[in-house]
């Protein structure tokens, strides 16, 4: 189901809630409330957030990506009752889009309230996790299995938004190469 | 890769988002500016080697279908990226079975010749999912309720 990141659907979430109460199942005890948003722009980031989904399996999760073809991705596939939000795409050099994009972001993340976002990046994912720790979400910022030699430069700024804050790279994790501040290594998508 | 297709008879499809300074068009591979999701699973599927920039979700693309890859790394300097993380890219899978790197356009065509003419790598294939280690991890911070 794609929905409209400026209008969204507040009786589709309701719906998704009743339906879920007749499905109480061994992780509907573990997972009580957890309420995950995953995030990442299309792409390479997207691939990698696609291959941590096991992570929150049997958690209720929603998505936000930057392109709507992405939805064919989804665990449920395209289609399926899973929340699915499209935002503007945007890059450093483009300033406009990386206001839509925000605004576009912060609507997302304040009707969904979720307990846990967590984000492969880019620019989509950093924001998110801004507005997330504003309404005392808790975070995750996973840096791309890309930045091989050092962080994204919204992996270095998520580390003060991130409550769990993680590269791919173990050279690169806090304690390693004098870092005092830093990512800690847990592994990586590959 | 237009030259090398063209000399050897291959045919060749090609995404270019991004039409260089010098404005050059493919004159013998078929090409088109921008594919979306499926028509690009569809090529992806369709090509006996793939070959790309150094992005990871084409290099995690072709690892998990088991296809091979040459990569050439965006640059910097020629205003191809904002820095070189994919020349570390390029670095890091040296060596990986399926995975060809060519630092340059010069070194592509004899990367691309030995590329072709290995066996396949469907056996390696890379799966479906994460490191586990990691998804636990990310599993018990979102099962637990403390913060840092």
């Amino acid at each position: 189901m794609v929905l409209d990141s400026q209008h969204p659907p507040k009786l589709v979430r309701e719906a998704h809630r009743a339906k879920k109460g007749f499905q109480l199942s061994y992780w509907d005890n573990a997972m009580e409330g957890a309420r995950v948003l995953a995030v990442a722009s299309g792409g390479g980031h997207w691939i990698q957030l696609l291959r941590l989904t096991p992570a929150w399996a049997g958690v209720d999760c929603a998505y936000m990506t930057t392109n709507a073809g992405l939805e064919r991705d989804l665990p449920g596939g395209r289609g399926s009752d899973q929340r699915f939000y499209v935002v503007p795409d945007a890059n450093r050099s483009r300033k406009l889009d990386l206001v839509h994009q925000v605004a576009a972001v912060g609507r997302v993340v304040l009707r969904e309230r979720p307990t846990v976002v967590i984000t492969t990046g880019a620019s989509v994912g950093f924001f998110a996790l801004v507005v997330a720790k504003m309404i005392g979400s808790r975070t995750v910022w996973l840096d791309s299995v890309a930045n091989a030699d050092e962080l994204s430069l919204s992996g270095k700024r998520a580390g003060r938004f991130a409550d769990l804050w993680l590269t791919q790279w173990p050279d690169l994790a806090k304690g390693q190469a004098g870092l005092k501040d830093g990512p800690s290594y847990r592994g990586s998508v590959l | 890769m237009d030259e090398w297709s063209g000399k050897n008879g291959v045919e060749a499809f090609a995404q270019i988002a991004n039409v260089g300074s010098e404005g050059y068009l493919p004159k013998n591979m078929a090409w088109s500016r921008f594919l979306g999701p499926d028509d690009w699973d569809e090529r992806f599927a369709a090509a006996d080697l793939v070959v790309a920039h150094a992005g990871m979700g084409t290099i995690i693309s072709a690892l998990m279908a088991g296809k091979p890859i040459v990569i050439m790394p965006r640059k910097a300097a020629y205003n191809e990226h904002r820095n070189d993380h994919q020349v570390a890219t390029g670095k890091r899978f040296e060596g990986r079975p399926g995975v060809h790197v060519a630092m340059d356009e010069f070194e592509l065509p004899t990367i691309v010749e030995a590329a072709v003419s290995q066996p396949p790598v469907g056996a390696q294939r890379l799966g479906r999912y994460a490191d586990p280690a990691l998804i636990e991890t990310i599993r018990d911070f979102i099962v637990s309720n403390k913060s840092r």
